[in-house]
């Protein structure tokens, strides 16, 4: 399983690709970590409030002075409804017979009041080589922000136990599937996640007359109250997991994420499983409004040039994302990437 | 009883006489519209302002604000101040009143500047260029007096955060 540890709200997607050399097709894997954790939404306005402007005139007649107000035009905010959801992998790797595989999602209230939620997993995907069997009752929410499936977390019912968000809050959902026998290495399989907002879903753009909080309109907005997340599950005899630490440097010795402050980050990548990974590539962007620190990437302690040469290392500035290549690695192996960057 | 009652509308005349006084002799109105396109019925498109009611986070609001000098007598040092309403912030380069001088204030109305000379004094003593997002008014000083019957307008666009 991939794991990530991503601390701070500069913590960056690290993608990984693994060759397989054992599948009938070579097969590119993308395994993305979005990194949901941190990305701090920018306060929305929340349904209901009330909007005011009013100008002030001051002019003087003859030579007495005098300051006018204007009207006050009020305008009040609607009820936005709009839902964001992501896999926390875009893949995952899984192999056959694999009984009890947790898969998290993220769903995000990218809306400005509180809604509620109703889940729906899909196994059966077109374009599926296989369907991963639901192992009832296959989703969970994360009752106790721990990340993973727990025993603290709640099973969901549809209708029963509807996740209820808060404008900007986000809740991890759990499916819970185990994995048909008899896969050939390669072959995928696609979980899909639907979050909805029953009571005001629709092509965006259209208003629910008062339904809104406080009586306000609801009006979906570009997710129309749907918001869906995939991920696919591929066969593969081996595993590689990251786990990725941020540490924050500021020029004054602290560790405030403040403008100027330095980014170290430290990518551990552990291979696992029962065979070997080939063509090992570990791809990292660069973080928004964040700039790399020209020759800070290193690989097990030793520095690598930024260029693109005989060295397993390159920072790709058109991409501003890092990238070393580790090649053929046997399962157990362990690797360290560092790099760092600079908060603008 | 006669006199009693002649006093009232005299009563009534000295009262409104002090309402003129301390309103001035500038009317001035502010009205809130949302850009809307139209589609005519042969199918040309065209962006009309229609008044706004309500809005959306992410939405445009453009304020128009109208000042009429219904007085006798010119208007001079004519200066329209209006706040940047809470909940938006200002769209970078909407003002607009012809005419006028345009100044913004990004410390709550306490001073003004022209855009590219605002700062921003952090609280730790740093200084640095005014975002359109800091500022907290929006101020149009005319040129020239208001002539008793003229009517200028100003305008500018906010967001809705």
């Amino acid at each position: 399983m991939m794991q990530s540890d991503e601390r701070g709200r500069y913590a960056a997607p690290v993608r990984v690709r693994v060759r397989h050399r054992s599948a009938a097709l070579p097969t590119l894997l993308a395994l993305v970590l979005t990194a949901f954790a941190g990305v701090a939404h920018a306060a929305t306005t929340p349904a209901g409030t009330v909007i005011q402007a009013s100008a002030e005139v001051s002019f003087v007649v003859g030579t007495q002075a005098v300051t006018v107000r204007s009207n006050a035009p009020t305008l009040t905010v609607n009820q936005l409804v709009d839902v964001a959801a992501g896999a926390l992998m875009v893949a995952v790797p899984v192999q056959p017979a694999e009984a009890s595989l947790s898969v998290a999602f993220r769903v995000v209230n990218t809306g400005n009041a509180p809604e509620t939620l109703r889940l729906q997993l899909t196994t059966a995907v077109a374009g599926n080589l296989f369907d991963a069997l639901p192992h009832p009752p296959a989703l969970y929410l994360d009752s106790d922000a721990s990340g993973t499936l727990t025993g603290a977390d709640a099973p969901y019912a549809p209708g029963g136990n509807d996740p209820v968000l808060a404008a900007g809050a986000s809740v991890v959902v759990f499916a819970l599937v185990d994995v048909p026998a008899g896969l050939a290495d390669g072959t995928r399989g696609r979980l899909e996640l639907s979050a909805r907002v029953e009571q005001a879903s629709g092509a965006p753009g259209t208003i629910f007359p008062g339904a809104g909080s406080g009586g306000v309109d609801a009006i979906a907005g570009l997710s129309g109250g749907v918001a869906q997340a995939g991920t696919d599950l591929i066969v593969s005899g081996v595993d590689v997991a990251l786990v990725k630490r941020a540490t924050v440097v500021d020029s004054a010795g602290g560790s405030a994420a403040q403008s100027g402050a330095r980014i170290d980050y430290d990518i551990v990548v552990q291979v696992s499983g029962r065979s070997s990974v080939h063509g090992l590539v570990i791809a990292d962007p660069i973080p928004a409004s964040t700039r790399y620190v020209p020759a800070s990437l290193q690989l097990d302690g030793v520095s690598l040039s930024d260029a693109a040469d005989s060295d397993a290392g390159t920072f790709l500035a058109t991409a501003a994302q890092v990238q070393v290549s580790l090649g053929d690695q046997p399962a157990g192996a362990t690797h360290h990437v560092h790099f760092s960057v600079l908060i603008n | 009883m006669k006199k009693f009652i002649a006093i009232i509308p005299l009563l009534l005349a000295s009262l409104a006489a002090s309402a003129a006084s301390q309103q001035g002799s500038i009317l001035v109105k502010t009205v809130a519209e949302q850009e809307q396109t139209v589609t005519a019925a042969n199918g040309s498109k065209s962006t009309v302002l229609a008044p706004a009611k309500s809005v959306l986070p992410g939405h445009e609001v453009v304020y128009t604000v109208t000042f009429e000098n219904i007085g006798q007598e010119a208007a001079k040092d004519v200066v329209v101040t209006n706040p940047v309403p809470e909940h938006t912030r200002y769209q970078a380069g909407s003002a607009f009143g012809p005419g006028t001088e345009l100044l913004f204030s990004a410390d709550g109305g306490r001073s003004f500047a022209a855009a590219d000379a605002l700062e921003v004094h952090g609280t730790d003593g740093s200084v640095r260029a005014a975002e359109p997002e800091d500022y907290t008014h929006i101020r149009f000083v005319l040129k020239n007096s208001l002539t008793p019957g003229a009517v200028a307008f100003a305008r500018y666009r906010t967001l809705v955060k």
